[in-house]
């Protein structure tokens, strides 16, 4: 630990005993950090649609290029815009269509991307893997910080 | 708001017409700082609850987790609620964060990273709203940003790693916090609603806390939408948790609503 420390306390709390909770910021105790301008973006609002039954298998339905050579941190949240139990609210990943677990979705990322896919598993011949889900619908809100993961 | 406050916006922003979102930091809210991070490793055939970090502190912290996963090995998963949390579980008390197999034993090991903030369990903010309408950026100077360092890194890196805080970056900032208990609304389960009142859906993260006879009082990492068949959502006003009645959460909202500046 250095000796220079940059410490900002919320109001009506002594900077000399505050607490690391009772700080806006404290240079001890990094903050996560999303660049505000890079293209691609590393925030955003995004949507996917199928406009064709899903094969079996895994669909990238974002797809973002971020390249900075190792895991980042990562948060995203989906809306389903219409059909199995579709709702305007934002949750957390991943998605799965509780009355049929052979539908997920997962957001994730690699060293050089972060994607977002739907994985549409068989079910061994039967119901789901004839299921027509075109027309599936998603919205998405993501944060790929550069903050490093693993 | 208080009389002395400090206020740090993006290059372009004024700092009397900027959002609340749109700020980089400011003295009247906190920052989700990182008090420890480290990564973790479970064992193929753990079925023992393993210490994965004694932390020290006086109280329940809220920890996020970063984790490989089997459906593309290798990769980051962000929470704990691909594959890692419904069961097995990771848990975290007063003490330590842990590794609970509840009966489950992981045919694979599996391995991620732990981020414990300083936010209590415990503690409330109240939510604030000063300025909600988006400022227009103008010509920004470059050459003057705010910028602090980790410790013994260099103020001129440009690996943005080595920064507790930059004005080119977007950091989440805390707009409320607190716990919820579920109502019954009929049939054992129920809805509890927290009014955020951003005007959009934010970045937000929950824990619940264990009520079971095992464990008890530990929380839970932050979790999917529909463990269990719990349900945690938010739309432009409000964050809405469906479980079942009397199990409590703890649940943190930032001001961010994804979008561009």
């Amino acid at each position: 630990m250095s000796d220079y420390k940059v410490v900002v306390t919320l109001p009506g709390y002594d900077i000399k005993t505050a607490d690391p909770r009772q700080c806006a910021i404290h240079s001890d105790y990094p903050a996560f950090k999303a660049p505000l301008t890079t293209s691609p973006r590393f925030f955003n609002i995004a949507s996917y649609a199928f406009g064709s039954n899903p094969p079996i298998g895994n669909t990238h339905m974002v797809t973002i290029a971020h390249n900075l050579g190792y895991l980042p941190v990562n948060i995203a949240y989906y809306s389903t815009v219409n059909t199995v139990g579709g709702s305007s609210n934002f949750s957390i990943f991943p998605w799965s269509w509780s009355d049929a677990p052979y539908f997920t979705a997962y957001a994730y990322a690699t060293t050089t991307n972060f994607y977002i896919d739907f994985q549409r598993l068989s079910d061994g011949g039967g119901p789901f893997d004839s299921y027509d889900l075109t027309g599936l619908a998603f919205n998405f809100k993501y944060y790929i910080f550069v903050d490093q993961a693993t | 708001m208080s009389d002395f406050a400090i206020k740090v916006a993006p290059p372009g922003y004024d700092i009397g017409t900027a959002a609340d979102y749109q700020l980089t930091f400011t003295s009247e809210w906190p920052t989700l700082k990182i008090l420890h991070t480290a990564t973790f490793s479970i064992t193929a055939g753990q079925v023992t609850t393993q210490v994965i970090y004694t932390h020290g502190l006086s109280y329940t912290p809220l920890v996020m987790v970063i984790a490989d996963h089997s459906y593309a090995a290798g990769s980051a998963f962000p929470s704990s609620g691909q594959g890692i949390m419904v069961d097995p579980f990771l848990y975290i008390n007063g003490t330590a964060l842990k590794y609970y197999a509840d009966g489950f034993t992981p045919t694979s090991a599996f391995s991620g990273r732990y981020f414990i903030f300083a936010q209590s369990v415990s503690d409330t903010v109240a939510a604030t709203n000063f300025l909600t309408t988006a400022a227009t950026a103008v010509s920004a100077n470059n050459n003057f940003k705010v910028v602090v360092a980790k410790a013994g890194k260099d103020i001129d890196s440009t690996d943005p790693r080595d920064f507790t805080i930059h004005t080119d970056y977007k950091s989440p900032n805390v707009h409320m916090a607190g716990q919820a208990t579920i109502p019954d609304d009929g049939g054992g389960t129920g809805t509890a609603t927290i009014t955020h009142s951003l005007g959009y859906s934010p970045i937000y993260l929950t824990m619940l806390k264990n009520t079971g006879s095992y464990e008890a009082g530990d929380y839970w990492l932050p979790f999917s939408s529909s463990t269990n068949g719990a349900v945690v959502s938010s739309n432009n006003s409000q964050l809405s948790i469906f479980d079942v009645a009397g199990n409590i959460y703890y649940y943190l909202i930032m001001k961010d609503p994804f979008s561009a500046l």
